[in-house]
Parts: C-alpha cells; structure tokens; sequence
C-alpha cells in the first residue's frame, strides 16, 4: 500500500503522545517554537482571507468562518489557538495517542475541533476542501512527498492558502537539528529527525509547483537569546513557505 | 479568553486587577481583606507617580477618581553632604543639582489612602470577581491549570496567576526561585511633615553620610518624608518625642523650607532591597514588590509596579490575538524581557547611590558629588529627566495612555 505515513516515525511520536502539552516536557522546543509560527500562519491567512472581507468576523475571533486543516497536528498546539480564534479547524495525525491526546485537551479548554487518524491523502479521498491548510514541522517526517503534496493539492479551495513550516536540508541543519538538538543538550528525543527527508526550499517550491501551487514566501525561523524565535531572511535552518494556486 | 487570578489586595494587585479585566473577561483578585478596607486615619504615607503612570491610571479610569488633587512636582532638587554652616554655606549653593519643568510636571505625589479609594471605585466598575477573605498558601499546577492552595476556600483554577502580595510575598517564597536579598542595615523612618515655607511643587533629596533625606511634597505646606538610616538610629528616632525627632529632622535637612514639624504617625519601614533574575516560573508571574523591592529613596517603587501592569497586559493581549492563554510560556518570556532592564537599572542605581553617598570613604563620596556637577551640566540631565517621566527603560501602551489593544 502506498501512503504518507512511515511506520518508524509513528512510533517515535507515539512514544511522546502523553507529555504533548506539558510545557517543561519534551515538546517544550515546540511550544517555544509555536508563537511565530501562528504569527507566520496569521500573516498568510490575512494575505489570502483578508479580514476585510469578511466583516462577519467578531474581533475577538478573526478566523470565524475559515475552514483551516491543520495537518500532522500532534497533540494541537496549533489546531487549539486556530480554534480559538474562530476557525473550523480539522486536525490530522496518523499517530492515534495523538490524536487522543489532542482530543482530551481540546475538551478540557472547552474547544471544538475535528480531530481524525488518517493520513493527507486518506482525508482527500473523502473531497472534503479547506480554505486555509497548514502542515507545521510535518513535511520532514512523511515517507512520499510527492503524493503528500498532491493530497494537500486536492484538498484546497481554489483561493485558499497553504503554509509548510520545515527544516532545510543544509549542514548548519543537520548540526543544529540532528546532533545539538537531539544528542547534546535533548531538546528533542533522539530519532525524531531523519536528515536525508529534509528538504531544500528550492524542491519545496519545485514539488508544489508540479500541482499547480505557488509558493511565493519563504522566510526563515530562527531562534532568538533570552528565548522564542524571530523572522530571518535566511532559509538555512527551520523556514516557513506559503502561497496558493496559479 | 485566559482565566487570571491576581493574589494581594493591595495598590499592585487592585492596580494590577483594574488592568488585566482590559484583556480578559475572567479576572479573579484573591485578597486577604477587602481591597478597599479603610487604612488607619493616621497613615499618611504618600506614593509617587510618575507622568507615564499618571497617564496609564488616566486611562484604566481611576485617577479621575482620585477623591483629593494630586501634587504635582514640577521641581527636583539634590544635595550631596550634610548642611553647611558659615561663610561655606553662602559661598556654596545648597542643592547643587536641581530639574525644573513646571508646564510638564516630572511626577505626582498622592496619599496611599487616595489612592486606593480610587482604585477601588475602578475596580468596581469592572468585570473582576473579588474573593476575601482568602490567604493563599502556595501554587501547583494540576493538568495544565494554576491552582492556588488556599486556607479558607477552594478557589477556581487559573491560566495565569500573578502574585502582587508584596515583599513578604507567600508564592515567591513558595516557588523556590533564586532570590537577592540585601540585609537589613537601614531603616527608612516615612512621615509627613508640616513646613515653614512652600516647597514650591519641589522634590528634595540630600545624601548624607548615614543615608539620604528626601521630602516630597504632598499637600500645602506639607511633605512627605523618606529618611533612610542605619537601623539603630532610625529606631531611636522612631521611639523619640516628637520634638527631639524635630530636631534632628532639621539638622539632618537644613533651613531651606523653614522649619520643619512631623504631623501624625511616623513608620518605620526596614530597608531589604531584594531582586529576583526571573519574574517567574511555569504560570506565575511576579509583579511590585513582591517581584522587586528596590530602595525607596527615589520614590519608583509604585512605578515599578505600573509598568509591570502596563507591560503583562501588552503581553497577554498578544498572546490572545494569537490564540494562546496567557499561561503560555511565551507570556512569561515576554515579560521577563519586557521587564528585566528597568528592574536592574532600578535597583542597582537606587541601591548603588545610597550605598555610594552613604557607607563610602570620602573619595568615592567626592567622586559622587563631581558626577552629580556633571550631570547638571550635560545632556545626561535630559535622559535622567526623561527616565525620571517613565516610560523610558518601559515601553508599553498603557504607559503611553492607550488601553491595551
């Protein structure tokens, strides 16, 4: 059978599922990484879904009316703040104590979202579409790209807006995500990234354009002393991308 | 969007309350007694504010709620040296550093018992649930939560709770976190004092070899005092009739507003100037004194505390127009960097000069004394001014009049 999901990843993300959304546990670097990129994910959606287009949005929940996917979402550290703002958010993930965990926390923050364990392609074999699809710190784990990206392609709206944060596969990469992150201080467990699935902006941009979609912004995430992240002009490391079809 | 609970009914966690409840409809102030309980009649410490926290209490509506005006000061003076006698004394001028703005004043001076009278009518009128009588023991975090161990009731869990329950304060305490404090060698004697002559809307400060004398002023031929002085002194002082306190209060200040009389109770107010390098940990923030406690002689404690206030809800509006409780760690991040220059540069100028004039052989103390010359003759007088304002070492929208947004 063909698919997006890889076996071995699962397993390492399963292992992990319960400590989601302890903030000094081992997703803290992705808690830490969250707030920009919600900020990168916002900018993007306003690009595409400009707020004064649709004046039904409440202040308070800006994204009231998008239908956002949310893909690889573990245990919701997007989807929920997506949410929270007023999108219907889908949240995928092929590793089910994920999705429990996911589903277990929304409840408790008093959050409806629509969480499923499937893969990209399963969900786009239903037709469903989406306004906004995001896929954070995703693309780096799947195991076929290409058809990974064709299901997003399926899935999205005709004006809608797709953003892909990730690791590029660069040596100051491979230094800082393989071998400081995971062996030497263990931010992260050791095992969560398998370098040669990095990919470079230039394939990113060159995959997405076979399906028809642009990605015309690529800005690069890099962390700033004394904590959290900024916006960089350089691509070397951790980058976020978006745009939406031709 | 965030549930907050504020700990401490005090001027902090009143302020503090009347703030957050402009970026979260759920704010809870847990206070030992009501927040607006009457102080004694006889206590008439004064707090400064400077014109940036003027502007911020303008704007969460509380200090046109001020039940009596304000002072203005339009005027700061400083000597260095014990008053002189003689033919030095008219050869020198007396305050050889001074700052004048009267169209802009640099600060105000308002009775604690205004003050929070005030607050509590802002209070009122905003969507804070008060919980009291309620002393809070501790803090652990249960799934996520905040939740505050307290003696008498069981409270509601909290996204984020701030601890503004002063310097003895039980959650900095029970959070273990590294904490600097000085040891208690001065006391500072706080009071009111009845003048001979008007102090013409001007500060006075004057270093003397045993700590600094400042007056503020705080009514019509009326001043505030803040005497900081070894221990031992101070509680002699403290404990003498008022005319033998007299005495040594216009020894100590010199002639230059006539003679001086003390009015009603004075306090005696140990000095223990502590800092803190984190404002926090996991969902619980630290903000006046119980976050900082610097030395009083520059009056900044209270403006401290406002710019903590004005810079957490800078923070947690940004973080509810990113989707995210304000229990996330970035609110914390955002605020420990918001916060961390102006608490450091606070304490160590105000420990650093009073320990400089006060405890240091005679060069140092010269050396003081040349600097202060310099910078009545130099541009640094403008940034000191500015600093001085507020606003400056802290940015926030509050602090530029503007509610959150």
């Amino acid at each position: 059978m063909v698919t997006t999901a890889d076996q071995r990843e699962i397993d390492n993300f399963a292992a992990l599922s319960d400590q989601w959304w302890d903030m000094r546990g081992p997703m803290a670097p992705l808690h830490a990484f969250t707030p920009i990129r919600i900020d990168y994910i916002l900018a993007n959606i306003e690009r595409f879904w400009p707020k004064k287009a649709r004046p039904v949005a409440p202040a308070s929940r800006p994204l009231t009316g998008l239908r956002i996917l949310d893909i690889g979402c573990g245990g919701g550290l997007l989807a929920e703040p997506m949410a929270r703002l007023g999108a219907s958010v889908t949240g995928i993930d092929v590793t089910e104590a994920a999705i429990i965990a996911a589903t277990a926390h929304a409840k408790q923050a008093d959050l409806d979202i629509d969480y499923r364990c499937c893969t990209a392609e399963d969900l786009a074999s239903t037709g469903v579409t989406f306004d906004v699809i995001y896929a954070s710190e995703v693309i780096e784990h799947v195991a076929d790209r290409g058809l990974f990206i064709k299901a997003i392609a399926n899935m999205l709206d005709p004006k809608g807006a797709v953003i892909v944060t990730t690791i590029n596969r660069s040596l100051p990469a491979l230094l800082l995500a393989k071998f400081a992150l995971e062996y030497v201080v263990r931010l992260v467990p050791a095992g969560t990234h398998d370098p040669r699935k990095f990919v470079r902006p230039n394939e990113l941009r060159r995959e997405f354009a076979a399906v028809g979609i642009m990605l015309d912004d690529m800005t690069g995430l890099a962390p700033r002393p004394g904590g959290g992240f900024r916006q960089t002009g350089s691509l070397a490391i951790n980058y976020a991308a978006s745009g939406g079809f031709i | 969007m965030s549930e907050i609970g504020i700990v401490g009914g005090g001027l902090t966690g009143v302020m503090m309350a009347v703030t957050l409840s402009h970026c979260s409809e759920t704010v809870t102030l847990v206070t030992q007694a009501p927040p607006t309980a009457k102080p004694r009649h006889d206590d008439n410490r004064t707090t400064t504010i400077h014109a940036a926290g003027k502007a911020m209490l303008e704007a969460l509506g509380v200090w046109s709620q001020l039940p009596k005006a304000a002072i203005p000061v339009t005027r700061i003076m400083v000597a260095e040296g014990p008053i002189q006698t003689g033919r030095m004394a008219r050869r020198q001028q007396e305050f050889g550093l001074s700052w004048q703005d009267a169209d802009h004043p640099m600060a105000y001076v308002v009775d604690n018992a205004a003050l929070l009278e005030a607050l509590g009518h802002a209070l009122a009128k905003r969507p804070v649930t008060v919980i009291q009588p309620a002393t809070v023991t501790g803090m652990e975090l249960v799934a996520g939560k905040a939740h505050l161990n307290c003696t008498d009731i069981n409270l509601p869990d909290f996204d984020l709770v701030i601890a503004c329950d002063g310097a003895k304060s039980q959650l900095v305490a029970a959070s273990q976190l590294r904490k600097f404090t000085s040891a208690h060698r001065q006391t500072a004697i706080v009071g009111s004092l009845a003048l001979e002559r008007p102090h013409d809307n001007t500060a006075f400060q004057r270093f003397l070899p045993d700590g600094p004398i400042a007056l503020m002023p705080s009514g019509d031929h009326l001043a505030s005092l803040v005497w900081t002085l070894p221990k031992q002194t101070a509680e002699t002082l403290l404990s003498a009739d008022d005319d033998v306190f007299d005495q040594a209060c216009n020894d100590a200040f010199g002639s230059h507003l006539g003679i001086l009389r003390v009015v009603g109770k004075r306090f005696g107010w140990p000095l223990q100037p502590t800092w803190m390098p984190k404002l926090g940990t996991d969902q619980l923030l630290f903000a006046g004194d119980a976050g900082h406690h610097i030395h009083p002689l520059a009056g900044q404690g209270y403006n401290l505390a406002l710019a903590d206030a004005a810079v957490l809800a800078d923070c947690i509006a940004k973080a509810h127009r990113r989707g995210l409780s304000a229990g996330h760690a970035s609110v914390r991040q955002a605020y420990q960097r918001g916060r961390q220059i102006e608490i450091a540069a606070m304490t160590a100028v105000n420990s650093g000069l009073n320990a400089m004039m006060s405890y240091a052989p005679n060069p140092l103390a010269k050396l003081a004394g040349m600097g202060m010359t310099l910078i009545n003759a130099s541009p640094a007088k403008n940034l000191f001014q500015s600093i001085a304002r507020g606003g400056v070492l802290a940015r926030a929208n509050l602090l530029d009049g503007r509610l959150p947004d």
